[in-house]
């Protein structure tokens, strides 16, 4: 009686042993198969996917380890996509760009000749055109290039003060054909973080379009906020201002004021600005009143945060 | 619009109040793109908070469908929704929500380890250094400011890596600037971490930080707004 009582307690906790076991193992196996799907999902190394004995998570990480190079190589196929279309893009800005040289070429040349004046308004006219073409042309490469990644943001040490200076001058003369006085509040120099050349492309739109939308006699404020965690670069002015339900808006492809399509430009320029401050870790915000002018602002952290 | 995470179709909600029908939402079609970061803009008692409700599960509509990530909430037990909320949606809310004698780390892993997964610790660290709380991770709330707060949770919707956030008026109880920088790191993560967003807000300041504006009137949407595609 004593020898089965005894035997029966020794096969009792022998199992309750095994399931204990078991149970670990599951929790293991769980544990493993979590983390390497997390691994799977950052796109980073899985862990133990060289497992060779004939166990569950072996088999596991195994399949798991075939998804990920198929993921691996659907992404170097999309890459090899758009490494064609990259290529596509400069072989037909190249292609174009040349004819539009010659067409400006001739109607220079036109420009010299003794014209009837009918001909020569539709000179201008041509001439006018051919200008837009031009530049629809180098903002379309210009879009296309910072989309497919050609251009690599290279965010670096330096004062952003100089930066907006550069953005600044290259708008200066369009203002003052406007009689639209500029006004800059940087206390330089102001150390930050960011891509100096596309930084200033960014500002440089944000004052373009301010003097585009901005009457004659306006006005028109750069300055920089430092918050807390961004800095924030405001161009301000006295334009028209924009609608509410606009604001999001104007910051999408193509987008073009419907008031205003006698005013040069695409609508990529906003869509620029947003881009190149959303691949610094920053972002772009407009505050408006319809009739009130326009509060635009660069926002990029002040710290690098990787 | 085909690669919607979230869609919403015909929603009703009506209440009984005495005599009259108050009809907090009048055949409401939404829907938002993966990825997207939707504001919807109304003045209080148009239907956008209603509309949020809906969308996390936390109400029954009286009619129409709500599809979130691919499935259809109506049919769903109460403890389907209990887990579909737990997995799918992070919520951000006016007031931050903390659990007080917890400090920042353990109150952005709650939901999950609460959901029993495994906590990605790379994951949150990016988390914190991205919405710049690397310092707080021991802090208790109770000494952090209110800007400070909302950025705990909001580390703590996307930390378990839902397929939308909802926030509703998630700067409420904070000043201009801090709403500012809270908006700011909002959107810098939801690009970051390719988040889909939905928020409200009577506020335009803060709606036209969005991808798209949607504005709600009398629980019917008036515009839609076109999307920034990013």
């Amino acid at each position: 009686m004593m020898a089965i009582t005894a035997a029966a307690l020794v096969l009792a906790g022998i199992s309750i042993w095994r399931m204990g076991r078991q149970k670990k193992d599951i929790y293991t196996f769980t544990e493993e198969l979590e983390e390497n799907l997390d691994a799977l999902l950052a796109g980073e190394p899985l862990k133990n996917d060289q497992e060779t004995r004939d166990t569950l998570s072996g088999k596991v990480n195994e399949k798991l380890a075939r998804i990920q190079h198929i993921q691996e190589r659907r992404e170097q196929e999309s890459l090899e996509a758009k490494e064609q279309m990259k290529e596509l893009i400069s072989d037909i800005s190249h292609q174009i760009r040349t004819p539009i040289a010659n067409q400006k070429l001739c109607l220079e040349i036109l420009r010299r000749e003794e014209l009837p004046e009918e001909t020569g308004v539709f000179l201008d006219r041509l001439e006018h055109q051919t200008d837009k073409l031009d530049f629809l042309f180098r903002s379309l490469v210009k879009m296309s290039r910072l989309e497919t990644g050609i251009i690599q943001i290279k965010k670096r040490d330096c004062d952003l003060a100089e930066t907006l200076k550069r953005a600044i001058s290259a708008v200066v003369a369009a203002a003052a054909a406007k009689d639209i006085e500029i006004r800059a509040e940087a206390e330089g120099p102001f150390l930050l973080s960011h891509d100096s050349r596309w930084t200033e492309e960014a500002v440089f739109n944000l004052l373009d379009n301010a003097v585009k939308y901005t009457g004659r006699g306006g006005r028109i404020g750069l300055s920089v906020r430092k918050g807390e965690i961004f800095a924030e670069i405001h161009v301000k002015d006295t334009g028209k201002g924009i609608p509410l339900e606009r604001q999001a808006e104007i910051f999408t492809r193509f987008y073009r004021e419907p008031e205003v399509h006698d005013v040069e430009g695409i609508g990529i320029g906003l869509y620029l600005t947003r881009r190149i401050a959303e691949l610094q870790g920053g972002y772009v915000e407009v505050r408006s009143r319809e009739g009130e002018g326009a509060d635009f602002a660069i926002c990029l952290p002040l710290q690098e945060r990787e | 619009m085909d690669n919607w995470i979230v869609k919403t179709k015909n929603l009703k909600k009506y209440y009984q109040l005495g005599k009259n029908t108050v009809k907090a939402l009048d055949g409401v079609d939404f829907a938002a793109a993966e990825r997207e970061f939707v504001a919807i803009i109304g003045k209080s008692g148009s239907g956008k908070s209603t509309l949020l409700h809906m969308i996390g599960g936390l109400d029954e509509p009286t009619s129409g469908e709500v599809y979130v990530d691919g499935r259809r909430l109506a049919g769903m037990s109460r403890e389907q929704l209990a887990v579909f909320r737990r997995r799918k949606v992070g919520f951000v809310f006016q007031s931050y929500n903390l659990v007080p004698d917890l400090n920042v780390y353990e109150n952005i892993v709650l939901p999950i380890e609460l959901d029993g997964r495994r906590i990605d610790r790379a994951f949150v660290d990016e988390i914190l250094s991205l919405l710049a709380l690397e310092e707080k991770r021991e802090a208790l709330p109770g000494t952090l400011s209110g800007g400070q707060q909302q950025r705990v949770a909001i580390a703590r919707a996307i930390a378990s890596k839902p397929a939308i956030i909802l926030a509703d008026e998630p700067t409420g109880n904070l000043d201009t600037a801090t709403s500012h920088d809270v908006m700011g790191l909002l959107k810098v993560a939801a690009k970051q971490f390719q988040q889909t967003i939905i928020l409200i807000t009577h506020d335009s300041d803060i709606a036209q930080m969005a991808d798209r504006i949607v504005h709600i009137e009398d629980g019917r949407i008036v515009k839609a707004g076109d999307t920034y595609a990013g």
